[in-house]
């Protein structure tokens, strides 16, 4: 209490009952209590705002990791693919060669014999009819292994074509998916299936290459027998008897 | 009128001019006190606004390292389109085909045939004639074959190649999405981070103002009334002033 306040009120009457009379007990009160909420506003926004701010760091830890994450899977994708690389498709398109070519050599072979035989029949053999029907042979049995080996490019390029659809896949997934260990699981599964369980080979051998290539010569071969075999029997016949002079396959 | 009545109108309108002040000051008041909360909510508005912004550019930055990443992916793509990559790509693939393919033909079993070994040279003449000419046109046709076929596997490689870039956009986009779609989040955090308590000042206290006003609206009424007109507060009749009545005749009126 101040000096004046003592002088004109030593009881303490007035200066109460005037600040009530006038609102400045209700104006302090009013004002002592915004202060209090206020503090206490204050204090719950620090904290709102620090656990924003855990927030704000957790939210960034995550999209970093995610990144990563994706980052990570399509590196374990890469690595688990990069095994089908040019020496795969390479091997890939032999695999199908050897497959299939020792077959046409085979065939070849066997055809060569045939005709050799049927020309034989036919006394040609050693003409240039046969040379003829022999040089054909060789381009038919070559024809067919440059079929064979543009097949196993073509074979070679389908099998890029199932690893890329496959990588397609599982790209996908790991944008998706964001995890990296199931990402590289099913990757090496994926890898694994395409180096194994793809038929590099179909099982599909060839089929008889030469059959057009021979049947004329055998059907003129057979036509020659019936002639022999007419001429023993007294029936009159135009064709030679001895072999002798030139000669022509019809086919 | 009496000099009593006269010092109650004076009193009053001393009060009420009081009064008045006092409201008008707290008017003032309140008035300074809309201001500066106004202005402290737009400061807050434009600190939260900044902040938002701040992270945008963030985003904004990281959104442009990825946009550049995938312009260089589809750079190098469309490069490989190029005329002179297209027909390298082409030539090389043709000259793997027709390799392969020539490869394959002269790759056969030698031919055991009795008419190499023959004793008539005509006939071996005729045979190797006859087996250079169908040879020669094995490998024409199969060069044909070969340069047609890389038609087809220039445009398969052009196709794994696309896929390829998609691939790689595909992942970069898939994190770009990701990223992006936390920006609203991350705002909201960062906007968060600038909120205050904007203090909201009480209304001034117009009592004291009120009730001197009132005061002196009472007085006034009093002493114009004539109610005080005889009144003694010191024993006697208060002195009229002569010539001055507020309520009689020959007053001031």
């Amino acid at each position: 209490m101040s000096f004046w306040s003592k002088l004109f009120d030593p009881w303490g009457i007035v200066a109460p009952a005037w600040n009530n009379i006038s609102g400045n007990t209700a104006s302090f009160n009013s004002r002592q209590a915004a202060a209090k909420a206020q503090q206490t506003q204050e204090a719950q926004l620090a904290q709102q705002q620090a656990i924003a701010r855990q927030q704000a760091d957790a939210l960034a830890a995550q999209q970093q990791a995610t990144a990563n994450n994706i980052n990570a899977g399509r590196s374990s994708i890469d690595s688990a693919f990069a095994q089908f690389d040019e020496p795969y498709f390479a091997n890939a398109a032999k695999s199908y060669n050897d497959y299939y070519t020792p077959q046409i050599n085979q065939q070849e072979e066997m055809a060569r014999d045939k005709l050799t035989s049927q020309l034989a029949g036919q006394g040609v053999l050693d003409s240039t009819v046969g040379a003829n029907r022999m040089a054909m042979l060789a381009k038919s049995a070559a024809d067919q292994r440059a079929s064979t080996a543009n097949s196993a490019q073509s074979h070679a390029n389908s099998l890029r074509g199932r690893v890329s659809s496959s990588k397609d896949a599982l790209y996908a997934s790991n944008q998706a998916a964001a995890d990296p260990n199931a990402t590289a699981a099913r990757a090496t599964g994926e890898a694994t299936t395409l180096a194994n369980g793809v038929q590099l080979s179909p099982q599909q051998p060839v089929g008889d290459l030469f059959a057009s290539l021979l049947n004329p010569v055998a059907a003129a071969t057979t036509a020659l027998g019936n002639s022999y075999s007419k001429k023993t029997h007294g029936v009159s016949s135009s064709a030679p008897t001895t072999g002798a002079g030139s000669s022509q396959v019809i086919g | 009128m009496d000099p009593i009545s006269i010092g109650l109108l004076l009193a009053s309108l001393g009060s009420s001019a009081a009064g008045g002040a006092m409201n008008a000051n707290a008017s003032a008041k309140d008035y300074q006190a809309k201001l500066e909360a106004e202005t402290a909510q737009a400061q807050q508005q434009t600190a939260e606004a900044a902040a938002r912004n701040a992270v945008l550019g963030q985003y904004q930055d990281r959104n442009k390292g990825y946009i550049a990443q995938n312009q260089g992916v589809l750079g190098a793509e469309i490069g490989g389109f190029a005329k002179p990559a297209q027909e390298a790509q082409q030539s090389a693939l043709t000259a793997g085909r027709q390799g392969a393919i020539r490869s394959a033909i002269d790759a056969g079993p030698v031919a055991a045939s009795r008419l190499r070994d023959t004793d008539s040279p005509a006939v071996a003449s005729a045979y190797a004639r006859e087996m250079q000419d169908k040879m020669a046109l094995s490998r024409s046709q199969g060069d044909a074959q070969g340069a047609l076929s890389a038609f087809g596997d220039n445009w398969d490689r052009n196709a794994l190649s696309v896929a390829g870039a998609n691939r790689n956009i595909g992942t970069t986009n898939a994190i770009s999405q990701n990223d992006m779609s936390t920006l609203p989040a991350a705002q909201d955090l960062a906007g968060f981070q600038t909120r205050k308590i904007i203090k909201q000042a009480p209304a001034a206290n117009r009592t004291a103002g009120n009730l001197l006003t009132g005061l002196g609206t009472l007085g006034a009424t009093v002493a114009g009334s004539g109610a005080l007109k005889g009144a003694s507060f010191f024993g006697g009749t208060a002195p009229a002033v002569p010539g001055l009545s507020l309520t009689g005749t020959g007053g001031l009126y």
